[in-house]
Parts: C-alpha cells; sequence; structure tokens
C-alpha cells in the first residue's frame, strides 16, 4: 500500500510543471554556483601564491633577528561550496619581536556587486532556492488532495493514515532530491575535470560527505516542513501563502535578526577600542618599566657604585664594567618581569574580549538555531572552513607562527643598552647569538593547519542534531496533524 | 425489519458536530445485499453525514456504523475492505491517465497485480470510449469522470458501495447509463446506499427509499409500496411540513 501511495506521489510529480521547474533550477543552478566559485578559489589560491612569492622574495637574506614575519591564510578548498565568511575572515599575520603580532585582512581583487548581492554558491542556492523547492513540491500534499477531492476516495479505502502522510514525505522528497543529485554529480565533474579541486583527494572527501549528509537532511526538513503546514491548511493557497511567510521569515528574516538581538541583549565593545585599550595599557606598563629603570640606573650606578654618567660613557674602569655588569642583569630581570607582566596584562583583556564576543556570538547562533537554515548554514560554512571556526583556528595558526618566529629569530636576539631609560640618553648595542647570520636564515614561512573534521564535529553537533530534529519534529507533527485532519 | 443479513447497517447513529449543529438523529437503516437503498432529502437533511460515518471520515456523537458486521469506528481499515465510495464529482488525478487513475484506486483497494487489459474491461464495461482508456482524466467530462468513479468501485468488488449523489449534475442521457450499471451492481448481489435528491431516479432503481429530514429518517418505504403510493407527493408533504422539534 505504501509502495503503491508513493509511486502514485513520484508519478504525479513527475508529471507536474513544479518538477520540470525543480529540475531546471538545479541543473542551472547547482553547477553554475560551483564552476564560478571554483574560478574564484583558482583565483585566490594564485593570489595566496603569488603574495607568498612576493613576500619570501623581498624578505630573502633580510632576516634580522627583529624580522616582522607575514604569514599568510591560504583559501579554503571547500569555500568552492560555501564562500562564508571569506570576505571577513583575516588572511594575514604580521609577527612582532613585542610577542604583539597584528592580524588583518588582505584585500584581493573583489568585485563590490558580489559583496553587495552575495554569492550563489552552493549553501545559497541549497537554503535558498533548493529550501524553496523543498516547499513548493509538498505544500498541498495534502491540502491540495482534499481540495480536489481525491483524499476523500484514498481515504475511503483501507489506507493507514501514516501511510499516506509517510509516502508524501518519501515520494515528493525522492522527486526532488534525483534532479538535486544529478545537479551535484555534474557540478563534481566540472570540479573534477577542473584539475583545481579533486574532491576525491585525500582529505575532501569525507568532509564533502558531511556536507552533502547534511544538505539532504536539510532538504528533507524542508520538505517535512511543507508537508506539515499541508495537513494544517485546508486550502492550497492557504497553505502557500502560510508557507512562503514561514520560509520568508525562517530564510531571509530570522537569521538576520538574531545576531541584531544578541547585540541589543548582550553589547560588546568594537575591536578598534578594544585595540585602543591594549595600546593605552602597554603605554602605561611601558612608562612604568621606564621609571622603575632610571630608579634601577639611579640605584646602580649612582647609589651604589657612585658614578656618574659621563664616566659611564668614557670610562672603562672595572669599576664601570662590574657597575654595567650588575646593571644589566638587574634590567635583565626587570625587563623581563615587565615583558611577562604585559604580555599577561594584554592577554587577559584579550581573553576578556573574546569571551564577549564569544557570549554575544553564542546568543546569537542559539537564537538563529529555531531556523534550520541557521543550523545548516553553520554546519556547512564550518566544514568548508569559511565560518566562525575558521577564525580562531587563524588565530591558533597566528599564534604558533608568533612562537615559531620567536624561536627561530626574536630568541637569537641580545639588547644590551645602558642608560637611564631605554629611548632617552642610553646607548645601545643590538647583537645577535654568535653563529646567527640573517642572509642565511630562512624567511618565515605559515604551514597553515586547517580545521580538522574532528574538531568541526566537536563544535557542530548540536546543529547536525538539531537538523535530524527539526526532521522528526515536523513529520511527527504532520502525522499528528493528518490523524485529525478532516478529509471530508 | 430484520437487521441480521444487512451489510451495511446504521444503528441508532447520531452526530452533533462542535458548532452544535445535529445533523444526524438517532438514524437506523440497513442494506441488504442485492439491494439499493436510496436517501432523500434537501440539502443539511443528514444523507452526506450518513456517508461520511460509514466511511469513518468522521466519528459519530452516538451509535454505530456496521459494514458486513465490522464496526466501522472500532476497525475502519478491516470495515472499509468492503465498501466501495463514489461522489457526487468524482475528481481524480488530471494529469493521469484513465487507466492510472483506475490502477492506484485499485491497488489502494486491495487489487494488485491486474492487467492493462482487466482496467480496460471494466472501463468497457462502463461504457468510456476506447480511446478515453489513455487519455489524460483532466480532459474529461463529469460524465466520464462519474463513470470512471464507478468504475474504481467495480474494480474493487466490494460487497457495499456508498454513492453521494452520483448523478448531479449528469445529463439526462448519462444519469441513465450510470443507472443502467448500478442495475447491474445491484443484480450481482451488491449492498448499495445512494444519497440523492432524484426523486425519480431513487424511485426507479431504489428497492427501498428512505426520506431524510433535519438528521432523522422520517419515512421509508419499500418498492411495494411505491407501487401504491407517490413518491413525488410523499416527499414534497415532508419538505413542506413543520420543522421537527429536538
Amino acid at each position: 500500500m505504501l509502495k503503491t501511495i508513493i509511486n502514485k506521489e513520484i508519478l504525479e510529480a513527475l508529471l507536474s510543471f513544479r518538477f520540470l521547474f525543480g529540475t531546471l533550477s538545479c541543473l542551472i543552478l547547482i553547477p553554475i554556483g560551483i564552476y564560478v566559485n571554483m574560478k574564484e578559489y583558482e583565483q585566490r589560491r594564485v593570489e595566496y601564491q603569488e603574495i607568498e612569492r612576493l613576500y619570501q622574495e623581498r624578505s630573502a637574506g633580510q632576516v634580522y633577528t627583529n624580522f616582522q614575519a607575514e604569514g599568510y591564510r591560504p583559501p579554503s578548498i571547500l569555500s568552492v561550496f560555501s564562500f562564508g565568511l571569506e570576505s571577513f575572515l583575516p588572511n594575514k599575520v604580521v609577527t612582532s619581536e613585542n610577542g604583539d603580532y597584528q592580524i588583518s585582512k588582505e584585500q584581493g581583487i573583489g568585485n563590490p556587486e558580489s559583496s553587495l548581492f552575495g554569492k550563489a554558491d552552493f549553501l545559497f542556492n541549497v537554503g535558498f532556492i533548493i529550501s524553496l523547492l523543498g516547499l513548493i513540491f509538498t505544500f498541498n500534499s495534502i491540502s491540495g488532495e482534499k481540495e480536489d477531492a481525491t483524499l476523500r476516495l484514498i481515504m475511503s479505502n483501507p489506507v493507514p493514515r501514516w501511510q499516506v502522510v509517510l509516502a508524501k514525505m518519501i515520494g515528493n522528497y525522492v522527486v526532488l532530491i534525483i534532479p538535486f543529485l544529478i545537479s551535484v554529480v555534474v557540478g563534481l565533474i566540472l570540479l573534477n575535470t577542473s584539475g583545481v579541486v579533486s574532491i576525491f583527494a585525500h582529505g575532501l572527501f569525507l568532509p564533502f560527505a558531511l556536507i552533502l549528509l547534511v544538505t539532504l537532511a536539510f532538504i528533507l526538513a524542508m520538505c517535512n516542513l511543507g508537508l506539515l503546514i499541508s495537513t494544517l491548511t485546508h486550502r492550497s493557497i492557504i497553505s502557500m501563502i502560510t508557507l512562503l511567510f514561514i520560509w520568508t521569515a525562517l530564510v531571509l528574516s530570522w537569521p538576520k535578526i538574531s545576531p541584531m538581538i544578541a547585540t541589543i541583549l548582550y553589547p560588546v565593545k568594537p575591536q578598534q577600542v578594544h585595540n585602543s585599550e591594549k595600546q593605552l595599557i602597554r603605554q602605561n606598563l611601558e612608562n612604568e618599566l621606564d621609571r622603575a629603570r632610571r630608579e634601577l640606573f639611579d640605584d646602580i650606578f649612582t647609589s651604589r657604585f657612585g658614578l656618574t654618567f659621563d664616566q659611564l660613557r668614557k670610562e672603562t674602569t672595572e669599576i664601570v664594567t662590574k657597575a654595567k655588569t650588575a646593571f644589566g642583569q638587574a634590567r635583565a630581570t626587570l625587563d623581563k618581569k615587565y615583558e611577562e607582566r604585559i604580555t599577561s596584562e594584554l592577554k587577559k583583556l584579550d581573553q576578556e574580549y573574546l569571551n564577549r564576543r564569544s557570549a554575544q556570538s553564542a546568543i546569537a547562533r542559539n537564537l538563529s538555531r529555531i531556523s534550520p537554515v541557521s543550523c545548516y548554514t553553520y554546519i556547512v560554512t564550518e566544514v568548508s572552513a569559511t565560518g566562525i571556526l575558521e577564525l580562531s583556528n587563524f588565530l591558533e595558526n597566528s599564534e604558533r607562527f608568533q612562537q615559531q618566529v620567536k624561536q627561530q629569530l626574536y630568541d637569537k636576539s641580545i639588547h644590551e643598552w645602558y642608560g637611564p631609560t631605554k629611548t632617552k640618553g642610553a646607548w645601545r648595542i643590538d647583537t645577535s647569538v654568535p653563529g646567527f647570520d640573517p642572509e642565511k636564515q630562512p624567511v618565515p614561512h605559515l604551514s597553515y593547519k586547517p580545521t580538522t573534521l574532528s574538531r568541526v564535529l566537536r563544535t557542530e553537533w548540536i546543529d547536525i542534531l538539531l537538523l535530524f530534529l527539526f526532521n522528526i519534529f515536523f513529520f511527527a507533527a504532520s502525522y499528528v496533524g493528518f490523524l485529525r485532519y478532516d478529509v471530508r | 425489519m430484520a437487521m441480521l443479513n444487512m451489510v451495511l447497517k446504521a444503528d441508532d447513529l447520531s452526530k452533533r458536530y462542535e458548532d452544535g449543529v445535529l445533523a444526524l438523529d438517532h438514524l437506523n437503516l440497513g442494506v441488504r445485499p442485492g439491494e439499493v437503498y436510496c436517501l432523500l432529502g434537501a440539502n443539511g437533511a443528514g444523507k452526506t453525514t450518513t456517508i461520511n460515518l460509514f466511511l469513518n471520515f468522521i466519528p459519530p456523537t452516538t451509535g454505530t456504523c456496521y459494514i458486513k458486521g465490522i464496526d466501522v469506528t472500532k476497525d475502519p481499515l478491516e470495515a472499509k475492505k468492503y465498501v466501495s465510495f463514489v461522489s457526487e464529482n468524482v475528481m481524480l488525478y488530471g494529469n493521469f491517465t484513465a487507466r492510472q487513475n483506475l490502477e492506484f484506486f485499485a491497488k489502494l483497494g486491495g487489487k494488485t497485480n491486474l492487467a492493462k487489459e482487466q482496467y480496460y474491461q471494466v472501463m468497457r464495461r462502463v461504457s468510456l470510449q476506447e480511446k478515453a482508456f489513455e487519455q489524460r482524466v483532466k480532459t474529461y467530462s463529469k460524465g466520464m469522470r462519474q463513470k470512471l468513479g464507478i468504475s474504481i468501485a467495480i474494480i474493487k468488488d466490494a460487497p457495499a458501495i456508498l454513492l453521494d449523489e452520483p448523478t448531479s449534475g449528469l445529463d439526462p442521457k448519462a444519469a441513465e447509463e450510470f443507472l443502467e450499471i448500478l442495475t447491474e451492481l445491484k443484480s450481482e448481489g451488491k449492498a448499495i446506499l445512494m444519497s440523492t435528491h432524484d426523486i425519480f431516479r431513487a424511485k426507479e432503481i431504489g428497492d427501498r427509499v428512505g426520506i431524510m429530514k433535519e438528521g432523522r429518517l422520517v419515512m421509508e418505504r419499500t418498492r411495494e409500496d411505491l407501487q401504491f403510493e407517490d413518491l413525488v407527493k410523499i416527499y414534497i408533504d415532508y419538505m413542506k411540513s413543520e420543522p421537527l422539534t429536538a
């Protein structure tokens, strides 16, 4: 019986205009979306390689111990499916001897229109177009049959109601999924023949399989939502209007409104203000350090050894050497203490800021998860390494790069200086450890570690679970709705 | 009335809707094998409600419907195996051909694995033109759809048939053809319950005729009774009479 109704649903859908419309939409939009994004990825990859090459060329032979190394984030291969936050994610880090590395976004040659209207990538095509198709395929599956009075004829036969609902879900889903999968295969063939990306390459297949799996679950959720509304209404036009309203709310409005609500509920100061605060703290601590150094200078040279500044500069007597050694040791201890303090204070400030940002982001995420589109977007962007997680990953890579450069270069520097302050009236000798040759040093290169799939799953399990729960809820509600449905 | 041999049986059946309207008031009726029972009555008299109750589309407020002795409310799926239904406006799947529609509903009715020719035979039996068998139903006239509707009922081969104003809107020739088919089904032993406004055809085909008013069966006559009585006059008299009190 179930098979009979499924076959009927499939045949009915195949003969309908919406199938033609859906098939054409899938076959045109999905492969084109993948192809265009593949070309964009290719361009961004070339830009990345070029910028890396130029950096290597201009830095070769000049890698001193205070060298400001540059690291670049390569574009994510899976961004061919989801461009995500690629336009906003930082892609450059510049290390600093004082430990305060800077991250920024190196702007490529962009098309302003594409930023204005967004990218028609795989994520957009599924989240907007296919989700709408899911509703178009199911919006009148029950209410339309009621209106056409065919439901009475079906229900005059010994057919359990659960079979009717299940068959409608399966039948319409199958008819939508087949052209969708064909279009995905066409897109993959385009990708593989391009030579730019091979989806079957090591490390890409599993993330892609996950993207495909959640996409199928998402489309099913939208079909189930359509079915649900169909069991709650008795006229096709009412079903359609209701679903359009719900689709607009879930797809267009709520994901955009959620971050706005989060901003109101939990305000966080802008990044620029935070950076200014950091600068101020650094400045205050450095001033304090200067004062401490002056006191140390007076204490050691004047009070303890009874030397004048001129004697210190001009004489090379034993007492001067002894005083210099004593000052050098005490200053190094003081500098280290302050360096640790500055690092600790700034890190604390950064952490507090990140915590507030994370809290705001968590509110926005949790609010937006009411919509299956939001859950789907989070999963696909994170798997594609173009989501919010990628920002954390980039910061971790930057931190690692800073440490790498510190070990390679900054730890090799020796700064000796004498005077009441580092900047005023002091003379300094900057050297490096014996054997250090800047001309022979390799230019530091950031070996970017992408986010692992297991980490994505640890973050995104909630959205994957929610997508499956949306399916269960929508279908169960459809079933309950149809149990109470007046088929007359 | 001996109710033992009834294929269709309504036992003290009442239906009050959520808005308080009493659509059916303690109805008792039964239809035997090979019998056509015609329910006459104005709009809102309770004819369609009776059929809806037999099909378990709505639950009764009190009383019970039986199809072949099976309580429709308690075991609707089992009861529906033994009943076919033809509505006032047979609306089928417009993009399907007549044969595809017939095949689908035959399978729902439990008739699987029928050959194409068997579907054609049933359609020939209801006098559908051969060229229409593989035509899309959206091109069909109402008369053709009604014939296809009765062919769906025939192919299920259920012992009971419920017809809800099946000749309404048909031209006289089509209505006549329709009744001929019903006569054949009757001769095959089917128990037929038909609601209708058509007094003349009810008298022509009905073995028993019941008149409903405000949810009550106010009169029942056999074919023999009607040889000596004027059904039209009886009907009009009932319609003109004072409203019944609850």
